[in-house]
């Protein structure tokens, strides 16, 4: 586990992505804790804003998937818990494969901010919106929560 | 190239593991460690469902074929059907798993307490293992490979043998020699050669016909058998 992720960690040094702004371990001796800023997908309602991630990986990595919270910003979409920061996604559970890594993950969490799923929510209000195809509420409620933790 | 899980090389040391039929290759500890991990026999790499995979088992520089033992699930209890992962016996005439409290209480409801260690289907004694499933493949695994490996060596002997039969039928046929003789020498210098090359058919490294043809002529005057 621990030549993976020092492998991991090297890769990320180079990363540039579009939408990775930062992905580093909160200290360079313990490379099992990580942080992340990524930025909201242009044309989704979180556009213009940047995100914290925490990464928690653990010992028996990659056979199991690191656990992704965004932290410590309070989180409005329909597969995020609004309180906790727990992420609904389907590779951070029963669909999580060991040739997946950090980065990716990242990747499919900004992916998952454009394409959010009702049918699995952590935040109700904001699944039922997108359930019942009110889009304008749905934009609405995410930059007031957005907008209003920002001050 | 590297193994996607552990994303070390997979250099030419290494067992490696080739899924069929995707044909996506990882380091056999690492595939091994996640199939028992997730319980699954999913391609990590493609999604796809396997059934096989070929080592490339460098050691004796051959490729092993292995299919996958995945007949029966014994999870769940056969008789309050709770998969618990809690089977605690095993009938292994039919593959049937059952909890230890489970068969006291279907003995007991008999009234055969002393008999509980029975399978329920066939009646024939059920042993206790921690063995699930996944134990299973492995130990089909370890079954297969080293019924390979042993075919291997045997193949490994008959070509090595090839070389030293050929060179003494020149002797035999030239009547030098009779066929104990021949047997008898042919034994001799055969097990020498397995040695020197490591139980292994390596023609480029040793010259097989030149090595049998001096070995044959020391063993022959050493026994006595022909003037050479």
């Amino acid at each position: 586990m621990e030549s993976r992720i020092l492998k991991e960690y090297k890769d990320s040094r180079s990363l540039q992505s579009q939408y990775i702004l930062a992905l580093d371990p909160i200290s360079t001796d313990d490379l099992t804790h990580w942080e992340c800023t990524i930025k909201g997908p242009l044309h989704s309602p979180f556009a213009n804003h940047t995100f914290k991630l925490r990464i928690d990986i653990p010992q028996t990595y990659p056979l199991t998937t690191p656990i992704c919270k965004f932290e410590p910003f309070a989180m409005p979409h329909p597969n995020v818990n609004f309180e906790t920061g727990e992420i609904c996604l389907d590779i951070l559970d029963t669909n999580w494969s060991p040739v997946f890594n950090i980065q990716y993950i990242v990747e499919a969490i900004v992916w998952l901010l454009n394409e959010p799923n009702f049918k699995s929510p952590l935040n109700l209000d904001l699944a039922n919106l997108l359930r019942f195809d009110d889009l304008k509420a749905y934009h609405d409620l995410i930059s007031y929560h957005l907008n209003n933790s920002a001050k | 190239m590297s193994c996607p899980i552990c994303l070390e090389d997979l250099a030419a040391n290494d067992i490696i593991s080739e899924l069929k039929p995707c044909n996506h290759k990882y380091h056999l500890v690492c595939i091994r460690k996640w199939q028992l991990d997730s319980n699954q026999l999913k391609c990590p790499y493609c999604q796809c469902k396997t059934g096989k995979m070929n080592l490339k088992l460098n050691k004796l520089n051959s490729v092993v074929r292995i299919v996958y033992d995945t007949k029966k699930s014994i999870d769940d209890c056969q008789i309050c059907g709770l998969k618990d992962g809690k089977i605690e016996f095993i009938c292994d005439e039919c593959e049937l798993g059952y909890h230890e409290s489970c068969l006291h209480d279907v003995s007991n409801d008999l009234g055969m307490q002393t008999t509980w260690r029975e399978c329920i289907n066939c009646q024939s004694e059920v042993v206790h293992s921690e063995r699930n499933s996944n134990m299973r493949i492995i130990e089909s695994f370890k079954r297969l490979s080293l019924q390979d490996q042993e075919e291997e060596l045997k193949e490994v002997k008959v070509r090595i043998q090839k070389h030293v039969r050929n060179a003494l039928n020149n002797y035999y046929e030239a009547k030098k020699i009779t066929s104990e003789q021949f047997t008898e020498v042919n034994k001799l210098v055969s097990r020498h050669l397995y040695q020197i090359s490591n139980n292994r058919y390596d023609d480029q490294t040793h010259h097989y016909d030149t090595l049998a043809k001096s070995r044959i002529k020391m063993e022959l005057q050493r026994l006595g058998y022909a003037h050479v």
